[in-house]
């Protein structure tokens, strides 16, 4: 999810959009802390990179931490994507196979 | 447009009591949505939140700082008796005692912190190599704020386990055990929770600089915004 999020707000992907991107497909608020504990995860893992920004008066002088998509994580989220498609393909065999048993 | 007011005491948290390897990021997104409308609880509640987590996290990482700094501790006794056994009753004890007071206590607490300082950094020395040796990532550039950590969280606990010590009375290796006698295992063998306070200044200690020389920071290039 939070490789989608990052990957749809594309250039403005930072803290807050990425917050509420996921609060409003999820429908629940979420902890920032969490999300950026996350974030920080997939950095680690080499799915997506960040770079400060300058800091801004209305964010009481914070910089913003700007994150954006690797060429690894865009492979992964393809994968991922095929790998889903492909589980969701097998469910109506699998409803069939149910009815029948039934 | 006027613009709300921060709570103060949540903004001082987010600002001091974080482990210090996060960059201001999280505290400027909470701001810019409370800016935003959220509510004051709202910022409260994400603030401790987010503290609470980048503890958990920092904890998280330097496990095994922390797990050796338990078991260095452990042999804190056995460098204890090494010293009282050597240098108890000797020279430097003798003519030490001779000084007015309080020189005389003043040289003592010196000593004794001088001791305890040199069996922590050992530990700190030990846990390097053996960094070194399983390619650990380590900051050796942070020597002195490792020392002064170390330090500090030495003097704290060591000064909290005296008023405890004050309070309680002080602690023994229980009755018709003579300490001359003792060895390592001894020591082990005879642990009470009174002996057991005894190693919490060396592990607050080694904890202390193992902290600082483990920490992680983050580097990033900085972009126009």
């Amino acid at each position: 999810m939070l490789l989608l999020a990052v990957i749809h707000l594309g250039e403005e992907a930072y803290g807050v959009p990425i917050c509420r991107e996921l609060e409003s497909h999820r429908g629940r608020s979420v902890s920032v802390g969490s999300v950026y504990a996350a974030l920080e995860r997939l950095e680690n893992k080499g799915l997506i990179r960040s770079s400060l920004g300058d800091p801004t008066p209305e964010r009481g002088g914070k910089a913003k931490r700007y994150f954006g998509i690797t060429k690894e994580g865009l492979r992964l989220v393809r994968e991922t994507r095929r790998v889903l498609m492909r589980l969701w393909e097998a469910i109506p065999e699998l409803k069939l196979d149910l009815h029948q048993e039934g | 447009m006027q613009q709300r007011k921060l709570p103060p005491l949540t903004t001082w948290m987010l600002e001091h009591l974080t482990p210090g390897e996060r960059d201001e990021a999280l505290a400027g997104d909470l701001i810019e949505q409370f800016r935003a409308g959220r509510s004051a609880g709202w910022f409260r509640c994400q603030a401790v939140a987010a503290i609470a987590l980048e503890w958990g996290r920092s904890l998280w990482r330097r496990l095994g700082a922390i797990f050796f700094a338990a078991i260095w501790s452990l042999l804190s006794p056995a460098w204890e008796l090494e010293y009282l056994r050597h240098f108890r009753n000797g020279r430097l004890d003798d003519v030490m005692w001779r000084f007015p007071f309080p020189l005389s206590t003043i040289c003592a607490v010196a000593l004794g912190v001088a001791r305890d300082m040199i069996f922590i950094w050992l530990g700190v020395l030990v846990y390097v190599m053996l960094c070194r040796i399983s390619l650990g990532k380590l900051h050796l550039r942070r020597f002195g704020r490792a020392f002064l950590w170390s330090f500090l969280a030495y003097a704290v606990a060591g000064t909290l386990l005296i008023a405890i010590a004050l309070v309680s009375g002080p602690y023994s290796y229980g009755r018709g055990v003579d300490w001359r006698t003792l060895t390592m295992i001894g020591v082990l063998k005879n642990i009470t929770l009174g002996t057991a306070t005894g190693y919490i200044p060396f592990f607050f200690g080694t904890a202390g600089a193992l902290w600082v020389l483990s920490s992680i920071t983050r580097r990033s290039a900085k972009v126009a915004a």
